[in-house]
């Protein structure tokens, strides 16, 4: 109860730091010059709404709370929910005036009073069990009124526009690389803790093998695989022409599958170990073979526990397929890299949402998936919280 | 039938098994009973070969086991462990037809099977679509042993099958595992801790330590004659006491009454309560003798008498 208290007061006071105090954005008569702040006062659309917001809240609050207070704290959590969507909305329409601008290169970015009222919004929406659900229907309302074009001067929205085809591309191969390298670590991934189950002897090495990756910087990892790649090019050039270079696409594959690897493996371990020892023996005792043991017995019974192996491995995937951007294998971070190298915060931010939304998205969808598993299986909710 | 010719096992050290012989008979339940590790699990699963022998051999219905693919064998023998082992992942019907699907039985015929299989054990039908955790343990216990009989198998192994339920519970399967196997008359070998389930459910027990079978003995046998002093002590000196318990009052000798001659207090006890309890009973009403009243309403007198002429011919061996 307590830290449910402070995390309230603690997340509107930073609603209420960010619309009374704080600069929501800054509206930028080009991509390189430097803007005029945008404080909530100066958006009449912004207070008109947040007015029009709160009215509308008092309204539901008398009438609601006597007869249902849980109705009241929905209605609460889809007014945070639209906020941000809202306060978007009145950023692109503000008007500024006393300067000269061209309408079609102006643009307005996000300024520290955005996040901070983002913050607040995320701290008290994470006290509720949807916490990710919610955050989900937020993006995708934001995502929404950028398609409806109700925010076409925000910079964020200019940037896509664009780049919009690269973007396109950019996506395309960020998810191929992230979803090809997770999933080719899974088999082996399977196999490996499977092994280090069953032949104790070999977990150490199992373990210290996949932990190598985890613990070496993904970068250095990148560049130790980008020299023997490009020697084994050069020796035999017909590995180029199928795509084995250096840099490119094959580096960044290898190096993302074995940093899958780490909690896959580990899962399996812990899947394959928690299966009931009495179960096991009397699969044995009964005259299963070997093989049927394990594809009837201990894979089905480790199965969730797996799945939130892959599901963690996928979920950070997502976010290390960023650095193929380094190494010429595409994806979103070659956006972000561009974004850094022009200084231009809306091109990165144009890169890194889509990332978290997806792994946002992965993250819920393995967790359903998980869930089904572990009623499919009759195993124990607490069976699935494992280390990494 | 099961014979062990001078079976042998060593760990390291340790002598699990030390040249043992012992033969089941067809239809015969032999009681495995001694202290932990004493090697009376290892003895039961180098039958189903979980264990390898280190020397001697096993002859399972006069073949011996090594001429079998070990999967084969197993799955010829019922098996039920403690803790029953039930795939939690798996329906009740799923489970019990794990051995008659590797033994590629037809649907029809394994559907035939577990509808006898469940009037036998006394689960309802409906049970067949729950999965282990909707059980209760004594109804997972039951369901065990509907596994371990699925394929008909001439031969039950069963390494303390009741030993993780509840008292009450164990006392209710116990007296329906002795009925099932009073009607299908399996060959089986029982691995158990506790002595009262031995008396209960053996024809011959089986008392073993440090890798050797000390005695084997009917029940009734055990007391008499030239015992180990660890067989003695491991008995105890109340095992006479204990022995009532296998019994009821079909194996008494009764005077029968005519339906309102005596006047001797109707006690509540039924023709099924054990010489155990009848004891008890007469102990409590301070008398020699007390009446019961059978199903189909006939009165019956029970001595003190006839309690120590029941005990005196179970020592003697008159009755098993």
């Amino acid at each position: 109860m307590k830290s449910s208290r402070l995390k309230i007061i603690l997340g509107y006071g930073l609603i209420g730091l960010a619309s009374f105090a704080l600069p929501l954005g800054e509206f930028k008569p080009n991509r390189v010059v430097k803007g005029i702040l945008l404080y909530p006062s100066d958006l009449f659309g912004l207070v008109v709404t947040l007015t029009l917001f709160l009215s509308i809240l008092m309204l539901f609050m008398n009438q609601i709370r006597k007869k249902d207070p849980k109705a009241w704290i929905q209605w609460l959590i889809i007014s945070l929910i639209l906020l941000p969507s809202l306060a978007l909305i009145s950023l692109s329409a503000a008007k500024v005036s006393g300067i000269d601008f061209n309408p079609n290169a102006a643009r307005v970015s996000l300024g520290i009073g955005f996040y901070v009222l983002l913050l607040g919004i995320l701290i008290i929406l994470s006290q509720f069990k949807s916490f990710k659900w919610l955050l989900l229907g937020m993006i995708t309302l934001i995502v929404l009124s950028a398609m409806f074009d109700l925010i076409p001067n925000l910079g964020l929205v200019k940037e896509f526009n664009n780049v919009q085809d690269s973007f396109i591309i950019a996506l395309s191969a960020h998810l191929t690389l992230a979803l090809s390298s997770a999933l080719s670590a899974i088999i082996p991934g399977i196999l490996l803790g499977y092994v280090s189950y069953s032949h104790s002897q070999w977990r150490e090495w199992v373990m210290g093998f996949v932990n190598l990756f985890q613990v070496a910087p993904t970068l250095s990892l990148l560049g130790l695989v980008m020299i023997p790649l490009s020697l084994l090019s050069k020796t035999f050039p017909v590995l180029s022409q199928w795509g084995i270079k250096g840099i490119g696409f094959a580096p960044a594959f290898i190096v993302l599958t074995l940093y899958c690897l780490l909690p896959i493996v580990a899962n399996a371990y812990a899947g394959f170990q928690q299966v009931d020892e009495a179960v096991l023996s009397s699969a044995k005792g009964m005259g299963m073979t070997p093989f049927q043991i394990f594809a009837k017995v201990s894979f089905p019974l480790a199965s969730p526990i797996i799945m939130s192996g892959i599901r963690t491995a996928l979920t950070q995937n997502i976010g290390n397929t960023i650095l193929a951007g380094l190494v010429g294998g595409g994806g979103l971070g070659a956006l972000i890299f561009l974004g850094l190298s022009q200084a231009a915060p809306d091109l990165v931010l144009l890169g890194s949402i889509p990332v978290v939304i997806m792994a946002l998205m992965s993250d819920q969808i393995f967790e359903v998936l998980e869930h089904k598993l572990i009623h499919i299986m009759g195993v124990h909710h607490d069976t699935t919280q494992t280390s990494q | 039938m099961i014979q062990l010719k001078q079976v042998s096992k060593r760990y390291g050290d340790i002598v699990a098994l030390d040249q043992i012989d012992l033969s089941v008979q067809d239809g015969e339940c032999v009681v495995l009973i001694g202290p932990s590790g004493c090697g009376k699990s290892t003895l039961l699963r180098s039958i189903n070969r979980l264990v390898d022998l280190d020397e001697g051999e096993i002859l399972v219905n006069g073949q011996n086991i090594s001429n079998y693919k070990a999967e084969d064998l197993r799955r010829q023998l019922g098996y039920c462990i403690q803790g029953v082992g039930l795939f939690p992942h798996l329906s009740v019907y799923d489970n019990i037809a794990i051995v008659p699907q590797l033994l590629k039985w037809d649907k029809t015929r394994i559907i035939d099977r577990i509808d006898t299989l469940m009037d036998l054990t006394g689960l309802p039908k409906t049970y067949l679509t729950k999965k282990p955790h909707e059980l209760s343990g004594g109804e997972a216990q039951r369901v065990g042993v509907c596994r371990a009989l699925a394929a008909d198998p001439s031969i039950l192994l069963m390494d303390e099958p009741f030993g993780a339920v509840d008292p009450m519970t164990r006392e209710q399967i116990q007296l329906a595992f002795r009925k099932i196997q009073h009607e299908l008359k399996k060959t089986v070998l029982f691995v158990t801790h506790d002595m009262e389930e031995a008396i209960l459910l053996a024809d011959r027990i089986a008392i073993m330590h440090k890798g050797k079978i000390l005695s084997l003995q009917t029940p009734g046998g055990l007391v008499k004659g030239k015992q180990d002093a660890f067989v003695n002590e491991f008995i105890g000196a109340d095992y006479p006491l204990r022995l009532l318990k296998r019994y009821t009052l079909s194996d008494l000798e009764v005077i029968k009454v005519d339906q309102d001659s005596s006047k001797i207090p109707l006690s509540s006890l039924n023709e099924f309560s054990t010489t155990k309890e009848i004891l008890s009973e007469i102990l409590q009403s301070g008398s020699q003798e007390i009446m019961i009243q059978k199903q189909d309403k006939s009165k019956v007198i029970i001595t003190y008498d006839a309690l120590i002429e029941l005990l005196r011919k179970v020592l003697n061996n008159e009755i098993v």
